[in-house]
């Protein structure tokens, strides 16, 4: 076997699918909205993808050639493809960017596309990068906005795009080849992320025949889908055995995933794919199963959206409703059937917050067409004036506010934002207050110490990480990994509490100060999985009751069943004990078995920190005397009275041996 | 309150090791002088590939006054000597070393890395040193960051890739719980990844925000892993001002065992990989590259320079000039030298001796070095930064050499050297199979195959550990799925692991039955077990799988480890195939992989099971590494606990209660491997996915047949 290269890389991913009765997306709105978010990928790769569904009998080709079109078309027509035109569009480094118009039988052109890309791509000399009926790659090496002006993408209309900017670890030889969008025949793919399975998922594909990589990641993606679809598996069942989710939270078919070994995706990856099934457009969108990577969701009343991040949606539609996917799902949508799946209860997206608002009746700074650092530099300025509070409007993905003020020592001051603030900010936050009337991005208020943030809407990933004193409010929902390491240290403790609800991994870590999930509208548990998982301080309290099996990390069932069966052999229990043990939650289980029995369930199962407990109780006096002012200046900020809440039941989350500090 | 503040004896080893007694009393001796003693120290038989490089040309001479210029400026740092005193924490060590190190590198204009953890008040004096932003945040805050010369984040380090920081509860006592506001007696448990950083361009956001913070040069550390070069070229590319390279060997205060001695590549095949790419992209100009992990003399340092290191770092080198005997117990925290022991007010390490000491080393380091460069005929060290055509390989494979992009000689490398077992690997086994959890380590690896004679291909064998491009998980708190299904999905093993009872008196057979059901997998033997049936893999169709000798339908069949087999039997009628390495005349890993890869080209390797078994197993890495070479599961001979338990003193409870924690313990280091590589499912990402692996200078002809890249290469 042939082994191949490896270039993992970074990058911003955006796609968008027209509503049925909608107009044609103009690629200059596509370029628009992934020029946003520029500063995730760099000058070394960008591209588009573009699908007009319709049905017709020839097929279109993309090619990078080291050649002129007169070769392209020799080439092609010496394997049996009726060319009907070549058209160069573009020449890049020295590499001929052919568009293709051919005739030809489906099978020949699926496998031509394999051969053919084998010979090319062994002597280096070309790759067919874009191949079906309705699909358009268009790629290159520079800015989506260089791309753009190369292939004229502002001017092309499509029902659905995609579009990536590319932030390689390298980018051998300066060619086009490693750019993104990635196709296989009638399907595209970015994605943002280094999948661990890229060696496995390889062997895989070359045990099906498919032997000639560029090697990335998104590469092997298409190349999966393909294989998948073409084995028979349905869409959704393609889609669930990509996503790989935990055979212990929701295991597939174990026949299935034998026969599929190495065809799933391990790591972090947040996925875009493009598909034309021949008799319907679809927009999919993947997260992995702990949603390590960026992206959003978004809905107008003409267009689904997939973003990196939330500002390349607004850029187009300030007022789209978002959401997130929870962990190890996928949203699908089609031209003609519109949505099929929001990866979320639609329960739960009614809970994310409405647009944001982006324009106050007075404001100091207009963060229009500023980047991060001017704003900084200019909010800084007028702190230096002697305001104590400055406003700002048209916040829009800027990323790090406040970053410089920790230095500069300067407390007290609040900081009003209008819109969506972008990654980290706060991070540091030594005593100053922000208010942002909308929503934040990941890596807000990393190693905050003191001072308080507000957010008026919702928080995405890892909010509050090492957060050590203060109060972070959040009125909306926050994402994964939320207020994990937080710590306290004597009489400095933070509170962190969430107005909506929160996904996986809540209090990861936790050593110390309080968080507090109201779940405010929620139908269901407003928590994910792996709630306080290596905890070792602090407390959790989720209002209502919540499963014990979202608790801390926790094993197989059938795992716990042998053992509990070894230990009846054993004598350690007896069989009417397995009797009443079997069915319990490991949380519960524990509890329940003493010496030997229990020794040898948590050696199998814990390491050393154990893992957290819990009790579904209303809160004690103490509790109630130190939250209820906090509650009360929750309650002011957000402007809705949450005090009600702090009499009702909680299940209330603390390490295994409550430790004070 | 015992003071220390002289050198002690160092106790010999009962197994090979790196810092050998002559590396120590070497570094003893510029400690005590501050002289130069030993340049071009040559020791071309040892298996260290960079032992194996030489200067072409040289002098021989030593003078107390050399010529040559050796201070550098990077960064707009100026040092006399391209010195850093690696990142060792307060807690890790006891505060007066910390100091001593702090006030060292003050006197001799170098740098010091101050770890994780925080500033020690009296660090805080002074000015030479870095500070660290690693997955905890411990200790840090603005006046942290900006204290220093700089900053460096922590993504990893070489002694542990893929794995976070791990500072024993025993030695978090008050001021390390005040510094790093955790609770007292804890484990301070820093996070495997930052879990802002999933991606290259979240590092570069993290650069970004810690420049616009502090204003402080940025650098980052990373353990030398699989795809190191490009590793670096991202963190270059997203504006880091550095990158600190933390080879395979480097010390640490406590490391899972397996990890240690099985992640990661030498420092030398990384930086001359990491120089190489970074000057093919255009980004060397500007960045600097701090190479560290196993530098013990001027000697190494120099070498290191030449293939493209800007400074070299020491850690353990810098311990053993305060008087660290390398009794390799820091992760317990009574240390007999007062360098890395729980703050408890018994021992001290003496401040003036430990900075007179240290100060003396780097004097005659750094005197060693201007000889070594005299010698070489070059006036300054930045004459001699990259120079790879000074340097000569010698007896080195092909590969190797071209990563290391120097002449030298070829060799075909004899690849089954040395013994299994030694008493390092059985003390791991003794406590393995005591505590039934991952077996916790201090100091450097001596693993194969650079210091300890490799005995089986998985020696020459890396397995990656994740660093910035992809988190690595960890197994402590995250769902990492060691389970398998076996025989079209109908059988669940809780691990890839069986437990071979054939041999065995009825007692073992039956103890080991008992903790194969209570840890969810299989034993192997002829006829099934009574009672344990559902756990039984055996050759009388009494058992849940069967094997047998010849191909049948619904059976596995067991064939010897020979290649000139593997044709035959790949239209087998089988549900599997057992190879068993013990009754075959070829290596398993060649025999397995041949057939993985064959079975692959004939588009069937889905249909089967590949089943491995053999005596000469070790632990959870071979085991691990086998996977990776497309292995299923690995059957383990049972006996392997009687090396370090005596059947006939111990009661049958403890015989069933080791066994247990033996297959707990195993469970539990395979989801550590995982982890690191950054993989959940070990099942569907691991078995036969070789990008994970990388050889460290293993002849190319057996590298071929297992489809391994090169430690080093693109």
């Amino acid at each position: 076997m042939i082994e191949g290269e490896y270039y993992p890389s970074g990058c911003g991913i955006f796609g968008i699918l027209r509503k049925r009765n909608a107009s044609k997306i103009k690629g200059k709105d596509v370029v628009r909205a992934i020029e946003r978010v520029r500063f995730r990928g760099s000058d070394r790769g960008a591209g588009f993808a573009v699908f007009n569904f319709k049905s017709q009998n020839y097929y279109l080709l993309k090619i990078f050639y080291r050649g002129s079109e007169d070769e392209v078309r020799e080439l092609l027509e010496k394997e049996g493809i009726n060319v009907i035109d070549v058209i160069k569009e573009a020449e890049i480094n020295d590499i001929c960017s052919c568009s293709v118009i051919a005739l030809a039988d489906l099978n020949l052109i699926k496998m031509k596309m394999r051969t053919l890309n084998f010979r090319l791509w062994k002597d280096k000399i070309g790759r067919i990068y874009s191949a079906g009926s309705s699909l358009q790659v268009y790629k290159g090496v520079g800015y989506p906005l260089d791309i753009a002006r190369i292939y004229n993408i502002d001017e092309i209309e499509g029902d659905m795009w995609l579009a990536h900017t590319r932030q390689p670890t390298n980018s051998p030889g300066y060619y086009p080849y490693w750019s993104h969008p990635f196709s296989s025949f009638n399907v595209a793919v970015v994605h943002n992320g280094d999948i661990s399975s890229f060696g496995a998922n390889m062997e895989f594909l070359k045990s099906k025949g498919i032997e000639s990589f560029v090697g990335t990641d998104s590469e092997v993606i298409a190349f999966l889908f393909e294989e998948l679809v073409n084995e028979g598996f349905s869409l959704e069942e393609t889609i669930e055995i990509l996503i790989n989710p935990s055979r212990r939270i929701r295991p597939l078919d174990p026949f299935v995933e034998h026969m599929l070994r190495n065809a799933r995706l391990d790591g972090p990856f947040s996925v875009i794919i493009g598909y034309d099934s021949g008799d319907d457009l679809y927009l999919i969108g993947i997260a992995d199963r702990n949603k390590f990577r960026p992206m959003i969701m978004g809905e107008d009343e003409n267009y689904y959206y997939i973003a990196s991040e939330e500002n390349e949606i607004r850029e187009l539609s300030p007022n789209a409703r978002v959401w997130t996917l929870k962990p190890g799902e996928y949203f699908l949508a089609s031209l003609n059937k519109g949505v099929i799946r929001y990866g979320r209860p639609l329960e739960e997206i009614d809970m994310f917050s409405p647009p944001p608002i982006f324009r106050p009746k007075e404001y100091d700074i207009d963060a229009h067409n500023i980047d991060y650092r001017e704003l900084n530099y200019y909010i800084l300025k007028e702190i230096e004036k002697g305001k104590r509070l400055v406003r700002v409007a048209n916040v829009l993905g800027h990323r790090y506010i406040g970053i410089n003020l920790p230095s500069k020592n300067i407390r007290g001051v609040r900081i009003e934002l209008y819109g969506v603030a972008g990654n980290c900010l706060a991070n540091l936050n030594d005593g100053n207050e922000f208010y942002v009337y909308g929503n934040v991005g990941d890596d807000c208020c990393d190693t905050m110490h003191e001072g308080k943030v507000v957010i008026l809407g919702d928080a995405r990933d890892v909010l509050a990480q090492t957060f050590q004193s203060g109060k972070i409010f959040v009125k909306g929902n926050a994402g994964n990994r939320v207020g994990i390491q937080m710590r306290q240290y004597k009489d400095r403790k933070p509170y962190l509490i969430i107005g909506g609800r929160v996904d996986n991994y809540l209090g990861e870590y936790m050593a110390g100060g309080i968080i507090v999930v109201f779940g405010r509208g929620s139908k269901s548990e407003p928590v994910g999985y792996f709630i306080g998982t290596g905890m070792i301080g602090g407390k959790i309290l989720i209002r209502g009751k919540v499963s014990p099996n979202k608790i801390g990390l926790q094993p197989p069932k059938i795992e716990i069943l042998n053992l509990l069966r070894a230990l009846v052999i054993d004598n350690i229990i007896s069989p009417e004990e397995y009797e009443q043990l079997k069915d319990k939650e490991y949380i519960e289980l524990v509890k329940s078995l003493e010496g030997r029995g229990r020794e040898y369930l948590r050696k199998l199962i814990e390491d050393k920190l154990g893992i957290p407990t819990y009790e579904y109780r209303e809160l004690n006096e103490e509790e109630f005397k130190e939250l209820e002012p906090v509650i009360k200046e929750f309650s002011a900020d957000v402007g809705e009275d949450f005090n009600e809440f702090l009499k009702e039941k909680f299940t209330v989350v603390f390490p295994p041996k409550f430790l004070k500090i | 309150m015992l003071i220390s503040n002289k050198f002690i004896v160092v106790p010999s080893k009962e197994y090979e090791s790196f810092w050998t007694i002559d590396k120590i009393e070497h570094i003893r001796k510029l400690a005590l002088t501050g002289k130069p003693q030993m340049i071009f120290n040559e020791n071309v038989e040892s298996l260290r590939i960079l032992d194996r490089i030489t200067f072409k040309q040289h002098g021989q001479e030593i003078s107390l006054e050399p010529n040559a210029k050796t201070d550098v400026t990077v960064n707009g740092i100026h040092m006399s000597t391209p010195l850093y005193l690696g990142d060792m924490s307060f807690g890790a060590l006891s505060g007066n070393p910390n100091i001593a190190i702090v006030r060292a590198a003050e006197i001799t204009e170098t740098l010091a890395g101050t770890g994780e953890g925080g500033l020690h008040p009296e660090i805080a004096k002074y000015k030479r040193f870095f500070t660290q932003w690693a997955s905890a945040r411990f200790g840090v805050d603005i006046k942290t960051l900006t204290a220093g010369m700089g900053i460096v984040i922590k993504i990893g380090q070489g002694a542990k890739p893929g794995i976070g920081g791990h500072l024993p509860g025993s030695k978090v006592v008050d001021i390390i719980s005040e510094l790093r506001r955790i609770p007292k007696g804890i484990d301070a448990l820093s996070p495997a990844p930052h879990h802002d950083i999933y991606s290259i361009e979240d590092l570069g956001q993290r650069i970004e925000a810690l420049k616009e913070a502090t204003g402080k040069p940025v650098f980052v550390k990373v353990a030398a892993t699989n795809y190191i070069p490009y590793i670096v070229s991202g963190i270059a590319r997203m504006k880091a001002d550095g990158v600190i390279i933390d080879g395979h060997g480097a010390g640490t205060g406590a490391t899972p065992f397996v990890v240690r001695d099985n992640l990661g590549m030498p420092i030398e095949l990384a930086v001359a990989s990491a120089d190489y790419i970074l000057r093919k992209e255009g980004l060397r100009e500007k960045f600097t590259i701090i190479a560290a992990g196993r530098v013990s003399s001027a000697n190494d340092a120099a070498k290191l320079i030449a293939l493209g290191a800007d400074v070299v770092s020491v850690g353990t080198a810098a311990l053993i000039a305060m008087g660290c005997i390398q009794c390799d117990k820091c992760h317990i925290g009574y240390c007999p030298t007062s360098l890395t022991n729980k703050i408890d007010g018994s021992r001290i390490l003496d401040l003036e001796f430990g900075t007179k000491s240290l100060v003396n080393f780097i004097r005659g380091f750094t005197l060693e070095l201007a000889n070594i460069l005299d010698n070489l005929g070059l006036d300054s060290i930045d004459k001699l930064r990259g120079r790879r055509d000074l340097l000569f390989g010698n007896n080195l494979d092909e590969e190797t050499l071209r990563i290391l992009g120097i002449d030298g000689t070829t060799y075909e490398q004899e690849y089954k050297l040395g013994e299994l077992w030694d008493r390092e690997r059985l003390s791991y086994l003794h406590e393995l199979v005591n505590k039934g959890d991952a077996v916790i380590v201090s100091m450097g690896s001596n693993a194969p195959p650079d210091v300890k004679k490799p005995a089986r291909i998985t020696d020459w064998l890396r397995i990656d550990g994740a660093q910035v491009t992809r988190p690595s998980i960890d197994p402590y708190r995250e769902d990492i799925d060691t389970s398998f299904y076996l025989n079209k999905g109908k059988i669940y093993l809780s691990m890839p692991v069986i437990i071979d009872v054939t041999n065995l008196d009825t007692e073992y057979k039956l103890a080991w039955s008992w903790a194969s059901l209570a840890t969810s997998t299989l034993i192997f033997d002829i006829g099934a077990i009574s009672n344990y049936e559902d756990v039984s893999f055996s050759k009388d169709g009494k058992g849940i799988l069967t094997w047998a000798t010849l191909p049948y339908q619904d059976k596995y069949i067991l064939i010897p480890s020979d290649s000139y087999r593997i044709d035959d039997l790949l239209n087998a009628k089988t549900s599997g195939f057992i190879i068993d390495e013990d009754i075959g005349n070829d290596d398993l890993e060649v025999v397995l992989s041949d057939l993985d890869t064959k079975l692959k080209e004939a588009g069937v390797r889905n249909n089967y099971d590949i089943i491995v078994k053999t005596r000469n197993i070790r632990d959870s890495a071979d085991v691990f590494k086998l996977l990776l070479l497309g292995a299923d599961s690995v059957i383990i001979p049972g006996d392997i606990i009687f090396k370090v338990v005596n059947p006939r003193v111990s009661k049958k409870e403890e015989i069933k209660e080791k066994t247990f924690n033996f297959l707990v313990g195993i469970k539990k280091e395979l989801a550590l491997l995982a982890g690191a590589a950054g993989a959940y499912s070990i099942q569907s990402t691991i078995v036969g996915n070789r990008e994970l692996l990388r050889a460290v200078n293993l002849p190319s002809k057996i590298r071929n047949v297992l489809r391994v890249k090169p430690a080093g290469s693109l």
